[in-house]
């Protein structure tokens, strides 16, 4: 059996057999499992999911009925989490430099007080945190009828109990005109990046590109604002009211306020305009609201990671060599630059992979909305769960869902951290995916030594 | 080679420095000529890096005048930069980048303090690479050369910018004994060139070879100073810390 003996063999043999083995393994549990659920007459559909929900979402009313179906409750879940994930993932993030840089600083205050919020955000659990954002801080606003609006009239902000609304930016006719200008802006400022970029590799000579460039996009876009604003608006409009249509002057239907927002936008004399939140009775109408669940979740969750992520900024900015600044300073190099060139790029290497797993735990956190009544991915699960007794297939679905977010968060986190990783002696140069899967195989399931290849 | 105040490219008048209470640097005065290369020696803690630091404002001292090229070393910045693009210094734990190709790490300081082209930084990396002999090496990262390969990386770094003095805090140090002696051999070449040196090193072979003068620190204070033949032979008169020092390396 000289094959026997081979160890390349060996190695592809026990990874065949270990794949074997453990599909075999997966495959008699899920069978087990599926005849027990028959047995009691459960068996897993996913059948129902067409059929009409029947549960109203909070927040969702513009887009969302009971009488659609499962499915598009689930979907609108989904959405609800991918908000929260979206929106927390960066937040999170600046927030977390921020107060990581300041945990630094040489200002005993600064220090001092990110210090203490810091600790007191890391050791008190997020439920505790979570609930009482919402109760103490969200449900102590006003009522709808009472709503704080900043400023008066024209809000740009409203805050009630409810949660807060902001005005809408939307789109006139004018706005295609501006965005083409704009668009050449872009484009004009790419070149000047590119070609700058390469004037001063080539000479040395000092060129304020990152200046040069937003002047170029920001002076053109300004430009095409005006431009798109200036052919002179109509003066009359043809509205459809009660089945006729008719035509009405501009100037007098704006005073007496009787148009739709689309309507106004049409007759507008710039590329965008503003819609501002109007209360009609116990809701606003127009702008972009957010319900009170949706914030308390949201920042509750941004405020409790990004604490940890300070403390990851700052372990990752101390873990610097201090050789690594003495090196810039007698090299010459100006702060900023020794910053930027030579702690942050190996700040990062340290930082990443446990800000990953912050990101990991934000998304998977956002879960607790349950616990507020925030319809998320969760929320809407367990309520279809209570209707339908279909646990195993819903449960299926909401595993195989969030595995997918973190799947995917991880995906891109290994890809950056690759980028940032250190080239050693020990580096192995990039392998193909089929080999590195073989290599976990090798190294953490077989446990065989690590050989060069 | 007896040095005068006129040709003194670095002037140090009774310098004092203290960490807390620790008084580090006590009243050290000393004139280095252009072109002169000078090897700092004494006990460990004696405050020979402290001294050197102090030279190209690592560190502050807190009192008495470092003069460096006309230049008096205080706190306006000007000064500082002006200074530190002056002298290029080379560490025991070598500091290189590691994040940085050797290339990179050598063109990383012309190119961003001294505003050269790529193309020109790179040309002026490569003939110290050749110089320091590990042109093949410009590519690689530091973390995969061997200790002696990274030091004269880091000479070469330090020589990128032309500086006009070059410090060395015991370059060999951390060095297995069979590199020592090529990140020596780069030294070597450059004290033949001309370049004013001071170097921190307890290579008796080197001293003997190109230095010129040997600073003998004790307890913060320079006790004596010589030629490395006086100052190594121990039938010549010295100081009774030198004299137990003297014992105990050679
Ligand atoms: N940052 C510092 N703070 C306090 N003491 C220091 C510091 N740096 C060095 N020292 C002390 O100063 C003395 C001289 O240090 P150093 O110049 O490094 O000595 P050498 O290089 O001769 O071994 C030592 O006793 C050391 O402990
Ligand atoms: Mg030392």
């Amino acid at each position: 059996m000289a094959l026997f003996r081979d160890e390349r063999f060996i190695k592809i043999f026990l990874q065949l057999v270990f794949v074997a083995v453990f599909f075999t393994g997966l495959i008699l549990l899920v069978q087990s499992v599926a005849s027990a659920l028959a047995a009691n007459n459960l068996t897993p559909t996913f059948a129902f999911l067409d059929e009409r929900a029947g549960f109203a979402i909070a927040g969702a009313e513009t887009y969302y009925s009971p009488d659609d179906s499962y499915w598009r409750a689930y979907v609108v879940g989904l959405e609800n989490t991918l908000r929260v994930i979206v929106v927390g993932l960066p937040v999170t993030t600046i927030l977390g430099i921020i107060v990581g840089i300041m945990l630094l600083s040489s200002n005993f205050l600064v220090r001092s007080i990110a210090q203490f919020v810091v600790e007191v955000l890391r050791n008190t659990p997020l439920l505790v945190q979570l609930f009482a954002f919402y109760y103490i801080v969200i449900l102590a606003l006003p009522p709808v009828q009472n709503s704080i609006e900043i400023p008066e009239g024209n809000p740009l902000l409203v805050l009630n109990n409810r949660g807060i609304v902001f005005p809408e930016l939307i789109m006139t006719p004018r706005f295609a005109l501006f965005a083409v200008i704009a668009l050449v802006g872009v484009a004009i400022g790419a070149a000047f990046w590119s070609e700058s970029g390469k004037i001063i590799e080539r000479t040395g000579r000092v060129i304020p590109r990152v200046r040069g460039t937003l002047a170029i996009v920001i002076g053109v876009g300004i430009l095409g604002y005006v431009v798109a604003s200036l052919p002179p608006p109509p003066t009359t409009i043809t509205v459809v009211r009660d089945g006729g249509t008719m035509e009405v002057a501009v100037s007098e239907s704006l005073e007496e306020n009787i148009l739709t927002p689309e309507e106004r936008a049409s007759v507008a004399r710039t590329p965008l305009t503003i819609l501002y939140p109007q209360r009609a009775g116990l809701r606003y109408q127009n702008g972009n609201p957010y319900t009170a669940t949706y914030i308390a979740l949201t920042v509750s969750l941004i405020i409790y990671t990004a604490a940890f992520v300070a403390e990851i900024v700052r372990a990752g900015i101390m873990a610097v060599d201090r050789g690594q600044i003495e090196a810039s300073r007698a090299l010459g190099l100006s702060f900023e630059r020794t910053l930027s060139l030579v702690i942050l790029p190996q700040a990062l290497r340290v930082i990443i992979p446990p800000l990953g797993n912050q990101y990991l735990n934000l998304a998977k956190n956002s879960s607790l909305a349950i616990a507020i009544a925030f319809a998320d991915l969760f929320q809407v699960s367990t309520t279809i769960i209570n209707q339908r007794n279909q646990t195993v297939s819903v449960f299926a679905m909401v595993m195989v869902t969030y595995l997918i977010i973190s799947l995917s968060i991880a995906y891109v986190m290994n890809w950056i951290n690759g980028r940032f990783e250190l080239v050693t002696r020990d580096t192995v140069i990039k392998r193909p995916l089929w080999r590195r899967l073989g290599d976990w195989v090798n190294y953490t399931v077989l446990r065989r030594p690590h050989v060069e290849r | 080679m007896k040095t005068t105040n006129a040709e003194a490219i670095i002037v140090c008048n009774k310098v004092n420095k203290w960490y807390g209470d620790f008084h580090v640097l006590r009243d050290v005065s000393v004139q280095i000529a252009q072109k002169e290369v000078v090897v700092v020696i004494g006990p460990s803690g004696s405050g020979k890096s402290t001294f050197i630091r102090c030279i190209n404002r690592l560190e502050e001292h807190q009192e008495g005048d470092i003069i460096v090229d006309g230049i008096p070393l205080g706190n306006d910045v000007r000064n500082i930069a002006a200074i530190r693009s002056e002298i290029g210094m080379v560490f025991q734990q070598f500091n290189l980048f590691p994040h940085l190709t050797v290339l990179q790490n050598i063109t990383l300081a012309p190119m961003q303090v001294r505003r050269q082209s790529r193309a020109e930084a790179e040309r002026k990396a490569m003939e110290l690479l050749e110089r320091v002999r590990i042109p093949e090496q410009a590519n690689k990262y530091p973390g995969q050369l061997s200790g002696g390969q990274q030091q004269r990386v880091a000479i070469a770094r330090a020589l990128a910018m032309e500086p006009k003095i070059m410090l060395f805090d015991e370059p060999t140090s951390a060095l297995d004994p069979e590199m020592i002696k090529e990140v020596l051999e780069v030294m070597k070449d450059l004290a033949r060139s001309g370049m004013t040196m001071i170097c921190v090193t307890h290579e008796m072979g080197f001293a003997q070879e190109v230095g010129d003068r040997v600073l003998f620190f004790d307890q913060g204070r320079i006790v004596e100073e010589g030629t490395p033949e006086t100052f190594f032979d121990l039938s010549a008169e010295h100081h009774e810390r030198t004299r137990a020092f003297l014992d105990q390396i050679l």
